[in-house]
């Protein structure tokens, strides 16, 4: 299963962490500095594994790539896009290549929601961020692969708000489905209120 | 959400959740996936909440609710949850279905018992018209395997199917992961269905290997094929030959092809090749030699740890040839001119350079040339010790070769942790992937097992003894670039060199020399384990010059040995009160003796050379001291053969060996205790020179030998197997090539075959005298080497290389065990392969912690594993059964009272479980035993009540379930 997704900009500073398990939060800070220094050293040319950090790599090692199927995380993956990192921890039961292409999906999808997608819509829309997330990962375990249905699911769930200039234009009429609900949950202009 | 703790907040975010507008309901859902845990109070408050969410009429709030509650999933809500989830199976919209699928998993993880009463609507699942739940659930049964694979061997033919018709990758990834999973454990148990599995599965993963465009499958179908353990099934075989091969060419092509992460991943599945399937991977040596190259670190571990496995004698010398190249400074490198053949590497070589430059500039400004991180250095180096060590030295054909090449090791030695500066000591915390760098190993110079290295040809290759003792001769003497120029390292091979040269003195080319490097001003300062290693080196060396009794006992060998004596004593003095207990008992114990023997010399006159008398050298300088350190030849040792030493009869160590110590000490003040003059030498002599009849209890078993890494019996040997393209110009440095040279050239004299050496380059007939070169005694086999086989593949010397010697009947598989224990010992990984075991069969209900807590779980786990994998055959057999049942009577009401019926008996069962996981997983210090016993008695206590209870519930399942379905 996947262990946790993290995202986080050139500087280190965290956009969206997702553990899959429940670890504590000093810890997290810890690992996401190491994964952080990790990542943050290598030439863009550098294939996408990282070693594990030393906070990961205390139980397993090299050689347990061979013998376990176990549920110790093994493989770190990354991504470098423009100005942020995705970073997908895995066990050994997770395809390493698959990954790679689950966060080009990712990618793909939030971009396809925000058009055009920018560290900054990722800080002002983190729900949508996280909603996106969760249409494709549940639980460590990833449940849809394909692009159009993760647009239209988040879509549907009627949260995607459009880029900051153009929302006061479409207000809450960027999500069908929102507005359809808009007489049981008076919702949907809840943007506005910002 | 970032990292701080929000723990305070989480009342108000359960108000958030509850809050009816969707929009805030999803920032409470949010916040709560964030942020609550385990432990989180107000969790319990959450169940009717989720309940009412996850019964919304409306999509969206329904996968809200559903990834709500795979995120903060308890025991308790789990079991209250489940109807409800059960019910979302079946609902209209296949997003929720493969959600639901999903976090049905994460209850089974909270509480397993779920997973009888559901399996059957999972396995529904597999039908599913919808690809993505048909997918979500294959990964469910996926998670589920690995567990127990046994529960889903019935899935079988049903997974077959969709192994061989789905269009998805993704999930023909998963299938595949399956088999592997499921064989690797069905492979250990030896199922029946084992051999028709393999059979039935072979073809179409063939299939998909020769056919699918898809990288990712691909490699995933390699590596199932591998590490599911099909391949070492079927090997032998000409299909799995033919198999294999196809593996190997296909993942060459992942190496040719110019991405790296693609040449990662064809490493990592080649490495797990090589164990089984050596000689195939072999073929393609060429380009796995380049990555050892490559620019990114990552994919040289890999590389490196390959090719570990890879070598052969054929390739060592051009594997490690590389590797040491590698090691060089980027300045020396710069400058070096290569030969020919090196054309292509060589600019591989600079554009590495600029690559670690650029990174190091990039990051550090104005850092001069920060070149590979040292953590990877010193582990290149280990590897290579490792590559050469491996077997007993079985790859190793020139161990002259071997020599030059721990001794230029020794010269790349990067700088001990400790003495590195901030930047370094970042580096190698960074990337120390490869486990040996616990804090204590990484204080761990690799001089230390440079030094072992040494030590261990020195005394097991005795054709090289000499050859090895000189070398040793020259790191005491701490030549100039013997050792690297700045950083430190490498300094703990002193010790071993120092071994050598007291053991060996006799071999000593300058033995005053080599007294006076011991002897150094600066030998003090070592570290005090290698000190006390130099304190007994030094009266071996100084027997060795003294104790000739054939000599003339002149006045300018009086005058001489006097000065020596003084000397010593003069550098034993300040020892004598060292902090440190070693180096003190030492250093107090050869200065007495050193004194005793000045007072002799200074005592015996010495013979005029026209003097008519004659006076013999005093016989504590003849006898007594050489006789300290003459006598037996030293033999390697197995590491655990002198535990098996049997223990004589009446031997009680207890016992004080003299019960008047005491009154002795008392008296022995009184009395004047210059002892050791010559007449008492006699039984002395007796006792500790002559031979006693060889006996193999009797050989002295703490001699300083760490065998570690003989492995076993067998040698090889060889020499001039150069046929690789490396030239040994490429990575050995000058003078040691210079060494080379010579020593061939002088080797060479006598052979009729070749040209004698008569022009002799300028600058090196100076040296020709000073270092004599020891002749190769080839025919000579040491008494020791009775298990030889001899290896003459092409024209090789026969190199006698000493095993270990062990008790007579101390061999076989007691050998093999310690050899092993020995191999994991002297590699310094800890604990490698034992975490590797218990994780395998994993039986972890929570997700999988992140490092820290999870070994404690894992004990604790592991001790209700056994227990568990009981429970879960009752429990698959009760599936069966409620199964069968189901499928004879469709109606839901009769179901009901069935299941009633069929549940009883493992009701307890359940209970107990559960009970048993909730402590486990809560408490984890708690001992699996009393765990037990409290569930039993528990249970037993609670039994009635509980059924009363538990018949309810099941009542309320049924509706709930029947309320779903009318949805």
């Amino acid at each position: 299963m996947i262990n946790a997704v993290l995202v986080f900009n050139n500087n280190g500073q965290p956009r969206l962490t997702k553990f899959y398990s429940q670890i504590d939060v000093s810890l997290q800070q810890k690992l996401l500095t190491q994964i952080f220094s990790l990542v943050s050293n290598r030439p863009a040319s550098a294939c996408n594994f990282l070693p594990l950090p030393p906070l990961l790599a205390g139980s397993s090692s090299s050689t347990s790539w061979n013998t376990s199927a176990g549920d110790e995380p093994t493989t770190l993956l990354y991504r470098h896009y423009a100005t942020l990192y995705f970073i997908v921890i895995s066990d050994s039961l997770e395809s390493p290549l698959g990954l790679l292409d689950l966060i080009q999906v990712f990618v793909q999808a939030l971009d396809a929601l925000f058009e055009n997608v920018c560290e900054l819509d990722l800080i002002f829309n983190f729900e949508t961020l996280h909603a996106t997330l969760e249409e494709m990962i549940i639980g460590g375990c990833v449940v849809e692969t394909d692009l159009g249905k993760i647009v239209k699911a988040v879509r549907d769930a009627g949260k995607v708000a459009k880029r900051p200039k153009e929302r006061s234009v479409g207000g809450g009429g960027g999500s069908g489905m929102g507005m359809g609900r808009g007489g049981f949950m008076s919702g949907g202009d809840v943007w506005t209120g910002r | 959400m970032f990292g701080h703790d929000m723990s305070w907040a989480s009342f108000n975010v359960l108000e958030v959740m509850s809050s009816p507008k969707f929009m805030q309901k999803r920032v409470g859902y949010l916040a709560a996936t964030q942020t609550f845990t385990l432990d989180t109070d107000v969790l319990m408050l959450t169940t009717n909440l989720l309940k009412k969410d996850l019964g919304s009429r409306y999509p969206p709030e329904i996968s809200l609710a559903i990834n709500g509650v795979s995120h903060i999933v308890s025991p308790s809500l789990a079991r209250d949850l489940s109807p409800d989830l059960l019910s979302k199976l079946s609902h209209t919209s296949p997003l929720i279905r493969k959600k639901a699928v999903l976090v049905l998993y994460k209850c089974f993880l909270q509480s397993p018992e779920l997973l009888r009463t559901s399996w059957p609507r999972l396995r529904e699942c597999l039908n599913d018209e919808d690809g993505s739940v048909v997918s979500a659930t294959v990964n469910v049964v996926c998670e589920l395997a690995r567990r127990n694979p046994k529960n889903y061997l019935p899935l079988a033919p049903q997974l077959f199917r969709l192994l061989t018709e789905t269009p998805n990758n993704w999930m023909t990834i998963k299938l595949i992961k399956l088999v592997r999973t499921s064989s690797q454990i069905l492979f250990a148990t030896l199922t029946p269905l084992e051999p028709r599995l393999i059979k039935k599965l072979t073809p179409p993963i063939t299939n998909l290997i020769r056919t699918t465009p898809a990288m990712s499958l691909l490699y995933e179908c390699i590596n199932g094929l591998i590490s599911g353990g099909l391949l070492a099934g079927i090997q032998g075989t000409d299909e799995g030959e033919d198999l294999a091969s196809v593996c190997v060419t296909k993942l060459r092509g992942f190496l040719v092809i110019g991405d790296s992460n693609l040449k990662y991943v064809g490493l990592l599945a080649l490495t797990k090749l090589v164990a089984t399937h050596a000689h195939l991977v072999a073929e393609h040596q060429d380009v796995i030699l380049d990555c050892i190259d490559d620019t990114d670190i990552s994919i040289r571990y890999r590389a490196l740890e390959l090719v570990v496995g890879m070598v052969n004698s054929d390739s060592l010398p051009e594997v490690v040839g590389r590797l040491i190249r590698q090691l060089k400074p980027a300045a020396n490198r710069g400058e070096e001119e290569y030969v020919e053949l090196e054309g292509a590497a060589d600019e591989s070589e600079e554009e590495d350079m600029e690559e670690d430059v650029m990174r190091g500039g990039k990051r550090k400004g104005q850092l001069v040339l920060l070149e590979l991180p040292e953590a990877y250095k010193r582990t290149v180096i280990k590897r290579i010790i490792e590559m050469c060590s491996r077997d007993l030295y079985v790859n190793v054909g020139d161990f002259e070769w071997y020599l030059d090449v721990l001794v230029q090791l020794v010269r790349y030695a990067p700088p001990v942790s400790s003495l590195a500066d901030g930047e370094l000591q970042d580096d190698s915390e960074d990337f120390d992937e490869d486990e040996d760098d616990t804090e204590a190993e990484k204080e761990k110079d690799v001089g230390e097992e440079i030094g072992r290295e040494l030590r261990n040809v020195a005394i097991r290759v005795r054709s090289v003894r000499a050859e090895a003792v000189r070398y040793a001769e020259m790191l005491i003497g701490r030549h100039d670039g013997m050792f690297p120029a700045a950083g430190g390292g490498g300094k703990r091979v002193l010790g071993a060199a120092a071994w050598i040269a007291g053991e060996f003195s006799s071999l000593l080319t300058d033995s005053q020399e080599a007294l006076n490097s011991l002897l150094h001003s600066s030998s003090p300062l070592l570290p005090p384990d290698i000190l006390a290693i130099y304190i007994q080196a030094i009266p071996k060396v100084y027997a060795a010059i003294t104790g000739s009794e054939n000599t003339p006992w002149t006045p300018a060998r009086k005058s001489t040995v006097t000065l020596l004596t003084t000397r010593v004593i003069t550098f034993f003095e300040p020892l004598a009160i060292s902090p440190n207990l070693e180096v003190q008992e030492r250093a107090v114990e050869f200065l007495e003796l050193f004194r005793l023997a000045s007072e002799a010399i200074a005592s015996t006159p010495a013979s005029m050379p026209d003097a008519e008398e004659e006076y013999d050298p005093p016989l504590i300088l003849t006898q007594a001291i050489p006789a300290m350190f003459i006598g037996q030849e030293l033999n390697p040792v197995a590491p655990r053969a002198q535990r098996k030493v049997p223990l004589p009869e009446g031997l009680d160590l207890d016992e004080p060996i003299n019960p008047n110590l005491q009154q002795l000490l008392r008296e022995a003040e009184y009395t004047d205790s210059t002892l050791g003059t010559d007449e008492e030498d006699d039984g002395f002599r007796e006792w500790y020179y002559q031979k006693p009849i060889p006996k193999a209890s009797n050989t002295p078993a703490s001699l300083g030998v760490d065998s570690a890494s003989a492995k076993a019996f067998g040698n090889s040997s060889g020499s001039g197997s150069y046929q690789g393209a490396m030239k040994e110009e490429d990575y050995l440095d000058a003078d040691i090539l210079e060494r080379r040279k010579r020593d061939r050239r002088e080797r060479n004299k006598d052979d009729p075959f070749y040209i004698g050496a008569s022009v002799v380059g300028e600058g090196e007939e100076i040296d020709l005298d000073s270092i004599p070169v020891m002749k190769l005694d080839l025919g000579d086999v040491p008494p020791a080497t009775s298990h030889q086989k001899a290896q003459t593949k092409r024209r090789r010397e026969r190199v006698a290389i000493a095993a270990d010697e062990g008790i007579a009947g101390d061999d076989g598989e007691d050998f093999v065990g310690e050899v092993e224990a020995a191999k994991k010992k002297g590699r310094g990984r800890k604990g490698l392969l034992q975490v590797d075991s218990s994780g395998l069969m994993g039986y972890s209900l929570d997700g999988d912690g992140e490092g820290e807590g999870k070994k404690k779980e894992e004990e604790a786990i592991k001790a209700a594993r056994e227990q568990v994998e009981k429970y879960r055959k009752e429990m698959e057999l009760a599936t069966e059964r409620v199964k069968a049942r189901n499928s004879l009577e469709i109606p839901k009401v009769k179901v009901k009272k069935v299941k009633e019926g069929g549940e009883k008996k493992v009701k307890k069962v359940k209970k107990d479980k559960g009970k048993e996981k909730e402590g486990t997983e809560k408490k984890k210090k708690k001992k699996d035993t009393e765990v037990e016993g409290g569930a039993e008695g528990g249970s037993k206590g609670r039994a009635d009540e509980g059924k009363k209870k538990k018949k309810k519930k099941v009542k309320k399942d049924e509706t709930g379930a029947e309320a779903g379905v009318e949805v």
